[in-house]
């Protein structure tokens, strides 16, 4: 996963503060999961075409997220809300990690996420889930779970589960 | 020893009712089972014969069921070796780092192969591998020989010791039928290997077509 990690680095440097989401967020809580091939990424502000191609960034036109960064790592960049979770609390509740000596990338909160991971529950987003709740269960707020969600019933549901994945 | 047949057969009522309960990550015995099932007996019992075959996992009131359940009845047939090898496999670690790994690769017991993440790996190039997934012929033989070099079983090692069963054959094939058994992301290098060695499988297991598209797309390369 540091291959994506320092594309991530990378594409922070290019195109500002985004927010990283999927596998590599579970994965920087963690420091446990699989590589995958393609980096999800949320932009506080809309990037246009131009401005991507200006930045070495590669458009394919057969796909519906059709980029590439300049170091051929597909990835697809979201603009509004993920499943679950509202763009307000993306950008509230992301943070920052270090990577190597001198990087760092902004990550969405560890709440978002498994909202957002619980919300899809595909079979990938159990497997990050049941790592999380190995390792982070103990750090999930749930207050925060709770205002995220905006519900109490979602809220605990989500904390059955992870609390189950944990065993 | 029961037949994989008669497996089937004993386990039919467990997986009907797996059958019935909607996809979700993890289900309450009280209120999501004994609706099903008729009383709360009943609903353990249902449980136990899909425990026996790896497909669920019970905690207090609470289990998960195993996606494989969801699959046809032809292709669960053909997953029940790669189930109970999973179900059975032991998990080993020393330094908990990769050079764990490459000391089992560098004394890899006679006859043995490996399966799932690197496997997959090797095949497909699309997920990075994790665990290293060994069938041996003799797991407690090679247990053994781990425990005295250093390593301790437990759930947190990158190896993952599995017993060969009779069918086992170091084939595509049992690769794909081992990455659909375990699941989670395993899914996807399952799909990965349908799609890139369709031809070399006899069985086609069924999948969610989002998981489908999203492997298809991650394999675009560069315009």
């Amino acid at each position: 996963m540091n291959r994506l990690a320092n594309e991530a680095v990378a594409i922070t440097k290019e195109l500002g503060d985004v927010i990283f989401i999927g596998a590599l967020a579970a994965y920087m809580y963690t420091k446990s999961g699989r590589d995958s091939q393609d980096l999800d990424f949320v932009t506080e502000k809309p990037l246009s075409d131009d401005e991507l191609l200006s930045k070495g960034y590669k458009k394919s036109i057969t796909e519906k997220q059709p980029w590439f960064s300049p170091r051929g790592i597909k990835i697809d960049i979201y603009t509004s809300d993920i499943p679950g979770v509202s763009f307000d609390w993306i950008v509230k509740n992301s943070r920052k990690f270090p990577v190597g000596k001198k990087g760092s990338i902004r990550i969405l909160g560890l709440e978002s996420l498994i909202i957002a991971k619980h919300k899809a529950a595909r079979d990938q987003d159990i497997e990050d889930l049941r790592n999380i709740a190995q390792r982070k269960l103990g750090e999930i707020d749930w207050n925060l779970v709770r205002q995220i969600t905006g519900d109490q019933f979602v809220t605990d549901n989500i904390r059955r589960d992870m609390k189950l994945l944990s065993t | 020893m029961q037949t994989i047949t008669e497996m089937m057969s004993t386990a039919e009522s467990g997986i009907r009712f797996a059958s019935k309960l909607a996809p979700r990550i993890s289900y309450s015995v009280k209120d999501d089972a004994v609706p099903i099932a008729g009383s709360i007996p009943t609903a353990y019992r249902r449980l136990s014969l899909l425990e026996n075959l790896g497909l669920a996992t019970v905690h207090r009131s609470q289990f998960q069921i195993n996606r494989a359940a969801r699959q046809p009845m032809h292709i669960l047939e053909k997953l029940i070796p790669s189930l109970l090898a999973l179900k059975n496999a032991r998990r080993f670690g020393r330094k908990y780092h990769v050079s764990d790994i490459n000391f089992v690769k560098n004394n890899l017991p006679e006859n043995s192969f490996v399966t799932l993440d690197f496997k997959a790996w090797e095949l497909t190039k699309y997920q990075t591998p994790q665990d290293f997934y060994v069938y041996v012929d003799n797991i407690g033989e090679t247990s053994e020989f781990l425990k005295s070099n250093g390593f301790s079983e437990g759930t947190r090692g990158h190896i993952v010791l599995l017993q060969k069963h009779s069918s086992s054959k170091n084939t595509i094939e049992q690769v794909y039928l081992d990455c659909i058994a375990k699941g989670g992301r395993s899914i996807l290098d399952a799909i990965t290997i349908g799609i890139k060695y369709g031809d070399q499988l006899n069985v086609k297991g069924r999948f969610n077509i989002d998981d489908i598209l999203k492997v298809q797309s991650d394999m675009q390369t560069l315009p």
